[in-house]
């Protein structure tokens, strides 16, 4: 929606003028009262005066002076008033800000752990194409963690999903064979990066529950009350520990029952593509009407957006909020404009 | 209690300029005051102008050119004042006083040396719809009270001057050869007037008194501006405003200009052979007529 001009206060404003109406009648009572017309130099024959070209030139640029002079004295005035009266930009914010909520599921269990900076790289060019939608992310093993709950900050969601990246975008190869001892302070921040990243994600007995990390994804939503489009991109390889308290096809149940969608990323190796627990996710997905992809899939991405955003945005019944900009730019310089030459006039035209 | 106008002028006059002034009147009486009488005076050549009747004829005949021949005044002759009392004069003279304080200052002073030589003292003031006669007197308070009426008369909503018809009424109402004394401010029209003028000059000894008109945007109008609450106009009201008195070039402007009309003005009376003053305040008035007496006296 385009912004719009006003004025907040339109009865300051006139206020204003009716002040400065009031202070010039004064002003003009005070000097008829303060001057009395008797009370003058009396001449004669300035017809001898009037009559000389110097003279005439003299009055009609003082003439002009004071016209000018209360043009300027009246733009200022004006500004004045239009300052006090508060000029704004009103911008209507549209609410369907809030109407989509979106939760970013991610497995971060061992097996995941080399897929989950291209899976943290999909869900960041996601984010990109969202405007208003509100999202979370939930990183889980055997437990879940939330790294940031449903907002619309879109640049917390971007350094989150940046960080999350960067942190479990280490070399494990390449470490895994390393003792602590044996690592450069480099390798060790990259380490205590990844810590801090999955932190709380496991618990000592169990990992890899995607089930009851699901689950707690569908946990995530607010506001129950409203009629929202809620969904979640769920992103794992479906290698499962022992023992969940959810299933994968329970868990997906426990979505569909609260109203979710549930879209299907697919994290693990290529290899694996069409074994059974690959096919099983598949199946769990598109048993609830989900999109399922993977992750080398390159149309996942426009697919997403365009399934999410096909979803009815629910208007809120809360009022749209209108947004109030402060625009004084041009009455302000205005008003410093007509002061300046007001000075200007004072020194130079005199009574 | 008035004090009387005369012996404001006596106290003023006389004392300290007791022998200028007997050098002023003895002018006057060779100048003015000569002419028809019992006693004989002198006899001189014949000038255009001079009474025919009093031509000499023996003299001329030994002569071989008119000669007239004078008496010493006997009796005593009549000082006209002529005073213009229209809006104008009651607007500020370049001294600061009044035009009117100044003319009536004028008129006091004429009559009072009027009186003290035992001539007799009219007046004749007006403007365009007013007008006051006060016939010749003689006494002291008859002419005191000529004065008084001539200050009665001003009045800052009064008619506008009319030079024209002041002079048509002297010329209509004094027949004998009388000292004209006219008291009127400078802007006069005096060209439109140029004839009655001359008429006047022919028939009686004139003497024009011009009262200065304060220059609105001279620095002693900017002195009184500042004590009082601006400069307005007698006739239109129209108020002067302060920024003109700021301007070299509008000042220099008005100065040429006055100083043009001054003397236009100037040349025309002189053409005509009308004695003429400028005064700008009361302490003006007598030396300046002591100044016109030696003058005078020289020409003659």
């Amino acid at each position: 929606m385009s912004p719009e001009q006003t004025i907040l206060w339109p009865w300051v404003a006139a206020g204003v003028i009716a002040v400065a109406l009031v202070w010039c009648v004064v002003a003009v009572v005070v000097a008829r009262r303060g001057r009395p017309a008797d009370d003058v130099v009396r001449v004669a024959h300035t017809e001898h005066l009037t009559r000389l070209p110097e003279v005439r030139r003299a009055l009609r640029w003082h003439r002009i002076a004071h016209g000018l002079g209360a043009l300027v004295v009246l733009a200022a005035v004006v500004a004045t008033s239009l300052l006090a009266g508060r000029p704004v930009e009103r911008e209507v914010v549209a609410e369907r800000l809030a109407t989509r909520d979106i939760v970013l599921c991610l497995d971060v269990s061992g097996s995941m752990l080399p897929y989950d900076a291209a899976v943290l790289s999909v869900y960041a060019e996601l984010t990109e194409h969202f405007a208003g939608e509100r999202i979370a992310l939930v990183v889980f093993d055997s437990t879940a963690r939330t790294v940031f709950p449903l907002t619309d900050d879109y640049t917390l969601v971007g350094d989150q999903l940046a960080a999350g990246a960067e942190a479990v975008g280490i070399d494990l190869d390449r470490l895994g064979d390393k003792t602590l001892d044996e690592m450069s302070d480099g390798e060790l921040a990259q380490v205590q990066e990844l810590l801090a990243f999955t932190a709380g994600t496991t618990s000592l007995a169990d990992s890899s529950l995607i089930g009851d990390g699901l689950a707690t994804c569908a946990l995530q939503f607010d506001e129950q009350g409203s009629e929202r489009s809620r969904s979640i991109l769920l992103a794992t390889d479906n290698f499962v520990g022992e023992d969940p308290v959810y299933a994968l096809g329970e868990a997906a149940e426990l979505v569909a029952s609260r109203d979710i969608t549930l879209y299907g990323l697919y994290g693990g190796p290529t290899d694996r593509v069409g074994g059974t627990e690959e096919s099983e996710y598949r199946s769990v997905v598109s048993e609830h009407g989900g999109l399922y992809f993977t992750l080398d899939d390159p149309g996942a991405v426009d697919a997403l957006v365009a399934d999410v955003l096909a979803q009815q945005a629910v208007e809120l019944d809360a009022d749209a909020e209108s947004v109030l900009h402060d625009v004084p730019g041009r009455w302000y310089a205005a008003l410093l404009l007509g002061t300046v030459l007001l000075i200007a006039a004072a020194w130079r035209v005199r009574p | 209690m008035p004090v009387s106008r005369l012996a404001l002028v006596r106290a003023r006059v006389s004392l300290p300029l007791t022998r200028r002034a007997t050098g002023f009147l003895a002018g006057r009486h060779r100048s003015v005051l000569t002419g028809h009488g019992q006693d004989f005076d002198d006899l001189r050549h014949y000038e255009p102008g001079d009474d025919v009747g009093d031509i000499d004829w023996k003299a001329s005949a030994r002569a071989g050119e008119p000669i007239i021949r004078r008496f010493a005044h006997e009796s005593s002759l009549t000082v006209v004042l002529l005073v213009d009392t229209g809006r104008t004069m009651t607007a500020t003279a370049a001294g600061g006083e009044e035009k009117s304080a100044v003319a009536d200052y004028t008129a006091a002073v004429t009559a009072y040396l009027a009186a003290s030589r035992g001539d007799r003292v009219a007046l004749l003031a007006g403007d365009a719809d007013r007008f006051v006669h006060r016939p010749a007197r003689v006494s002291a308070g008859e002419i005191e009270a000529t004065l008084r009426a001539l200050e009665a008369t001003w009045s800052a909503d009064a008619p506008p001057s009319d030079l024209g018809v002041l002079l048509r009424r002297a010329l209509s109402t004094f027949r004998r050869r009388c000292l004209v004394v006219l008291v009127t401010d400078e802007a006069q029209p005096w060209t439109a007037h140029e004839r009655l003028l001359k008429l006047l000059a022919v028939q009686h000894e004139v003497l024009v008194v011009t009262v200065e008109d304060l220059d609105p945007v001279g620095s002693r109008a900017a002195e009184l501006a500042r004590e009082r609450g601006g400069i307005a106009d007698v006739t239109n009201g129209w108020r002067v405003p302060g920024f003109l008195r700021s301007r070299r070039r509008v000042r220099e402007a008005v100065g040429r200009a006055l100083a043009e009309r001054r003397a236009e003005t100037e040349a025309l009376l002189s053409r005509r052979r009308l004695q003429a003053l400028r005064v700008a305040s009361t302490d003006e008035v007598v030396p300046a007529l002591v100044d016109l007496m030696r003058r005078q006296r020289r020409a003659r």
